[in-house]
């Protein structure tokens, strides 16, 4: 039977230095006694001789393998120390004096080091004494020692407005975890049996094809949405949603329609369907939003018609859907879906890679909700999630290893990292309303509330300004309290 | 979108590439006979004018057997959207020029180069 990963922290292996114990015994200032170095007996001036000759009694009665000065002072500190012997209750006149008085007492048998301190407190002639304490690093927890890491804590976008789209909020509200609802993904490819996913995610249609690129996006997508809640990996956003994908690989053929419809016939009204595709098209051959083909479009109009909320990535081609030359296609009409843009989030920077060479390493993207360079933008586009560096499953480069069903990244990106955020966000709405009134909203509802309540796009003009459209990100703490304000009236 | 993870280019292995085809409003593809039918008047049959091994699908299979009536206007529309696999040494140029040849065929298009997003 494989081994299972054990959940929760604990504190990196290291070993620790040969080192033994020891006794610390601190001596009174007023006892007139000292150890000088290397004599390893206590010394005192004559009027002093009771307390010395406590102490070394009681040292004669153990096997002593060494005893000395615990800081290394001079000679005459220690001098000073066994001719004055300060009255009681004086502070001491400087810190050689006092430290002076610390005496490292180390015995063959090291076990015995308890009985020696207690016999050393006891003694008149001690302040103190103690068995040292034993040194370790002072690191702090790295990771579990066995199994998967949790990466929770570096999934932001799970955290309140305006860095998170607020699902821990949301997460106490009865259905706010996106329960009794379904999600459906369309795409081609999953890691359905990764150890962070919920078990029994069914592919509903088309037929998977193996490429480690699609399998890495599919598992990252479903990753965000409804990784399990526990100490290993990511949680997801809408945890307590079902999940079921579609392949957009149909009779051997790439059909995203087709994939559309056969996934709103395993719906129901009040389901989410995301659309995790892109294509190229249009006069400048770009990446588009895939409603710009008209059977796709026609397709989400026919989910949307049945109830089910359509999420659509917007695309990943810097295109301009209000151009001119989209009048009249998909790109410039309302097909009903969600449609998502890419944000720069908030941890706005490059890291070492800088994106192979689209920016020089460490520079900055952009202001956390502004238009990320990649993102298409324009009217039908609604609202935006995290375009960068998303916290999620597959891919690798946060936890690799043999078997992909412990990988995980720190680096999804694209329309495609910020479309699930939105999908997860309408589930939560879903399940809060399901939960709250018996019913699921209307997709036009979902909609608008997300884009009412949601934390507004951010201007970075000239690079990004607010005129190049991708919406407002989700803000479930505001679209929870106006449904509540909308079911209580 | 990965950054370290770039997307091979084209299909992934076992997809074919097809043609999008759409047919006129009131036409339908009858799988069993092989051949477009108009709403009113006989089918064209297919036998003889595409070349051999050309695979013609329903965009929409879950559509292909519907009743027209029963449709809303935008499953119409999906019903009448085709994908055409031209067979092997066919150049999908020259089997969108046989298709459009036909009268039931209102358009044709080259699938788009797909991607994930």
């Amino acid at each position: 039977m494989p081994s299972q990963p054990t959940p929760g922290y604990s504190s990196g292996e290291y070993s620790l230095p040969n080192t033994r114990d020891y006794v610390v015994a601190e001596l009174r200032y007023d006892s007139g006694i000292a150890l000088l170095p290397s004599v390893e007996t206590l010394t005192s001036a004559a009027v002093n001789t009771r307390n010395r000759n406590e102490l070394n009694e009681i040292l004669s009665g153990f096997s002593v393998k060494r005893v000395e000065p615990l800081f290394p002072l001079g000679n005459d500190e220690y001098d000073r120390r066994a001719e004055e012997a300060l009255p009681a209750s004086m502070p001491a006149p400087d810190s050689e004096f006092a430290l002076a008085g610390f005496v490292r007492i180390e015995l063959r048998n090291p076990r015995l080091s308890g009985e020696l301190v207690d016999q050393l407190k006891q003694a008149p002639g001690v302040w103190n004494a103690y068995l040292a304490p034993r040194p370790e690093p002072a690191n702090m927890p790295t990771g579990a020692t066995r199994g998967s890491r949790n990466f929770e804590p570096a999934q932001g976008y799970l955290y309140d407005p305006p860095d998170g789209i607020g699902a821990c909020a949301a997460w106490t509200q009865p259905g706010g975890t996106g329960a009794g609802v379904t999600i459906c993904d369309v795409e081609g490819a999953w890691q359905l049996q990764h150890e962070d996913l919920p078990q029994g995610i069914k592919l509903v249609g088309g037929k998977m094809k193996y490429n480690r690129a699609w399998r890495n996006h599919g598992t990252a997508v479903l990753g965000e949405m409804v990784s399990v809640p526990n100490n290993v990996g990511c949680v997801g956003i809408s945890h307590g949603a079902s999940a079921a994908v579609h392949s957009v690989f149909i009779n051997g053929v790439w059909n995203v329609a087709g994939a559309i419809v056969g996934a709103t016939n395993a719906l129901q009204a009040g389901d989410i369907l995301l659309i995790e595709q892109h294509a190229k098209g249009g006069p400048n051959n770009k990446f588009l939003a895939m409603q710009f083909w008209p059977a796709e479009f026609a397709a989400i109009r026919t989910a949307v018609a049945k109830g089910v909320v359509v999420v659509e990535a917007a695309g990943n081609g810097d295109e301009n859907f209000d151009l001119p030359v989209f009048a009249g296609t998909g790109l410039q009409k309302d097909a009903g879906a969600i449609v998502v843009g890419a944000g720069v989030p908030p941890s706005n920077y490059f890291d070492a890679y800088g994106y192979g060479g689209v920016a020089p390493s460490y520079s900055r993207i952009g202001i956390p909700r502004s238009r990320i360079w990649f993102s298409n933008y324009g009217k039908i586009v609604n609202a935006q999630g995290w375009g960068w560096h998303v916290t999620t499953l597959g891919y690798g480069d946060a936890q690799g290893g043999r078997s992909d069903k412990k990988w995980y990244t720190l680096r999804f990106s694209g329309t495609s990292s910020a479309a699930p955020m939105v999908a997860s966000a309408a589930a939560i709405l879903q399940g809060f309303a399901k939960n709250r009134r018996g019913q699921p909203l209307t997709p036009a509802e979902v909609r608008g509330i997300l884009i009412k309540t949601g934390t507004p796009q951010a201007d970075d003009a000239p690079r990004a300004p607010l005129g190049e459209n991708i919406g407002p990100q989700p803000n479930l703490r505001a679209a929870l309290a106006e449904l509540e304000l909308w079911f209580a009236g | 979108m990965h950054p370290f993870e770039q997307e091979p280019p084209g299909l992934p292995p076992g997809v074919s590439p097809h043609l999008d085809v759409r047919l006129k409003s009131g036409w339908r593809f009858d799988r069993s006979n092989r051949s477009f039918v108009p709403a009113i008047g006989p089918p064209v049959r297919l036998r003889g004018q595409l070349p051999v091994g050309t695979k013609i699908l329903h965009t929409v299979p879950s559509l292909a057997d519907a009743d027209p009536s029963s449709l809303s206007e935008d499953e119409q529309f999906l019903a009448r959207c085709l994908q055409v696999v031209p067979p092997s040494g066919c150049e999908p140029s020259r089997l969108a020029e046989l298709l459009l040849r036909l009268d039931a065929v209102e358009q044709v298009e080259a699938s788009p180069q797909i991607g994930l997003p």
